[in-house]
């Protein structure tokens, strides 16, 4: 059976159209990763829009292709400028800069591409046989389980903001009453519209994605505009030392499995798996003091697990409906818009489209080591781009993004006002994340309540079902784990 | 910045997606003393003309139409 639909996914990706949108996604995915100040989240937001007219399969093979390259492209700057193109992309840049200023640019921009080739490849290997795997365990998953599972992913957000867990649980408390604007998913009774009928149909979830995640860069951009210019290096070739591959075998696969496993866990992004990688990488190395000096261990633990995360995090939003990055939040919106609404049924409803995007993810990933190799060559000059066009180009991309949604201008001042309030959270340093999972899940999460509640007349009776138990388990874990690892770091310190 | 987004919102409803997108590059370049002269004169007509090549006739999106009047294409 899943052999059979491997066959279906292939004959799906090897159409001229869909191979045409996979090089455009990885293309624009790797410029938009490239620039400094542009995350591939906010690549993926601006061009879900554009993704609109095009049929499910090609669609999500375009983002696919935009995800998977600005994960990839945020480690150019980092070697010729050192500066991170993408906040996961930190690591790279404190090895790949001393490369580069030893003359080793081109070695370390070939590194790169290879590292996050392999972790991409490993990563999408992983989602074409993981996520079917897990979606035959989720067939058993009923409202109770779902309401669990939305929980859970909200309660994982607390988890990620160690530090300000308060100020995490806040913004995702906040979400959730503004995701419960509009039309009662049960009943189809208005709800805190204040009689205003633009309000009825609830807050468009993309049009506050778009806002929050590209305006706060604008403006942020506008703010540091005439900051002295960074030199960018130069390259000269771009040989691959294949003897530091070589070297490199088990780092770069225990890299690309720490990837795929902080993929899969809701809401840990990239920037956390690259970070983790590379510490593994120095605590098993031989040579760690040679860490931060420009080594080529480094460069590929840090790059190969961070584009290891995006096959991963497709995993469980695939199966489950709970995304496993922010971006991957917005790719989730992305699919409700295309009517292809993740969970288990996904992969028996619509297998076809699903099997496009398992098998082409495979090959954007392939794809991605020869456009990335082509880029490396100009990349010089894509950087230089003056800063005045990067900010109007945003600006007027994400005005016409977020009014294409319904060809409504509604959705272009909820696109501006999301925007505004996320250069505030910024400021005020408010993750945005719990925003993007909360919206995505509160209409789920309210959906399973309200089944729930139909389906048992006590409500205590779901702890019965053992899956649920499991996930009320997960969810505590999460909720105490800020709380507990503070402690046994005090008990070290203290013994 | 955000005070020029407000008002090419509001233009937008008003004179159309072409005319309201080139008069805030205008501004909006200007405000950011772009030093380059032919980027300031050339960029903005190539940006707002291929968007709406690309919403209106290949997405087949009909990008904002002003109340007052349109420029069409």
């Amino acid at each position: 059976m899943l052999w059979q639909n491997i066959a279906l996914g292939i004959t799906g990706v090897f159409t001229l159209e869909n191979i045409a949108f996979m090089i455009l996604g990885v293309v624009v995915g790797i410029i938009f990763g490239a620039l400094p100040g542009f995350s591939a989240t906010m690549g993926v937001a601006v061009f879900v829009p554009f993704s609109y007219v095009l049929e499910p399969g090609a669609a999500m093979l375009l983002l696919s292709g935009v995800y998977c390259g600005a994960v990839y492209g945020g480690s150019i700057p980092a070697v010729l400028i050192g500066i991170p193109g993408t906040p996961a992309s930190v690591p790279t840049a404190m090895e790949g800069l001393p490369m580069l200023r030893r003359g080793e640019g081109g070695g370390a921009l070939s590194l790169v591409t290879l590292a996050s080739t392999i972790g991409g490849v490993g990563s999408s290997i992983a989602l074409l046989f993981g996520a079917p795997l897990l979606a035959l365990i989720a067939m058993r998953v009923g409202p109770p389980e779902q309401m669990m599972i939305a929980v859970f992913g909200l309660s994982v957000v607390s988890m990620l903001s160690e530090g300000n867990m308060a100020k995490g649980l806040f913004v995702c408390f906040v979400s959730l009453v503004l995701a419960t604007i509009g039309q009662d998913p049960i009943l189809g009774f208005p709800r805190f519209t204040f009689g205003n009928y633009q309000l009825s149909g609830g807050i468009n979830t993309v049009a506050v994605l778009i806002g929050l995640f590209s305006l706060p860069e604008v403006f942020n951009m506008i703010k540091h505009m005439h900051d002295p210019k960074q030199e960018v290096g130069q390259v000269t070739s771009l040989k691959t030392p294949w003897n530091e591959v070589r070297a490199n075998t088990v780092n770069l696969l225990r890299s690309t499995i720490i990837g795929i496993i902080i993929g899969i866990i809701p809401a840990a992004g990239p920037d956390i798996a690259s970070f983790l990688a590379y510490n593994e990488a120095k605590k098993a190395s031989k040579h760690p003091e040679m860490f931060g000096k420009g080594t080529a261990e480094g460069l590929c633990a840090s790059e190969s697990a961070n584009n290891g995360v995006t096959g991963g995090s497709l995993i469980p939003l695939l199966t489950l409906g709970i995304p496993g990055s922010a971006p991957a939040a917005i790719f989730l919106g992305a699919m409700i818009i295309h009517g292809l609404r993740p969970g288990p049924l996904l992969f028996t409803e619509h297998a076809e489209q699903v099997y496009t995007l398992l098998v082409g993810f495979v090959v954007i990933n392939i794809l991605m080591y020869f456009l990335g190799m082509g880029f490396c060559k100009m990349a010089g000059k894509i950087l230089v781009i003056p800063k005045q066009v990067l900010v109007t180009v945003i600006v007027v991309l994400s005005i016409v993004g977020s009014y294409s949604i319904q060809q409504n201008i509604t959705d272009v001042v909820t696109m501006f006002v999301a925007g505004i309030i996320g250069y505030f959270m910024v400021k005020y340093d408010y993750p945005l994340s719990p925003v993007a999972l909360a919206l995505l899940l509160g209409p789920m999460l309210e959906e399973a309540v309200t089944l729930t509640n139909t389906m048992y007349s006590n409500f205590f009776m779901i702890f019965t079902r053992p899956l649920t138990d499991v996930f009320v388990v997960f969810i505590v874990v999460s909720l105490l784990w800020p709380v507990l690892s503070k402690k046994w770091k005090a008990r070290k310190a203290s013994t | 910045m955000a005070l020029m987004m407000v008002v090419y919102i509001f233009l937008l409803g008003k004179i159309g997606y072409i005319l309201a997108t080139l008069v805030f590059l205008y501004v909006a370049l200007w405000f950011l003393k772009t030093e380059n002269k032919k980027l300031f004169v050339i960029y903005p007509i190539i940006l707002t003309l291929s968007m709406y090549f690309l919403f209106n006739k290949v997405l087949s999106v009909l990008l904002p139409q002003g109340s007052w009047f349109t420029l069409n294409l």
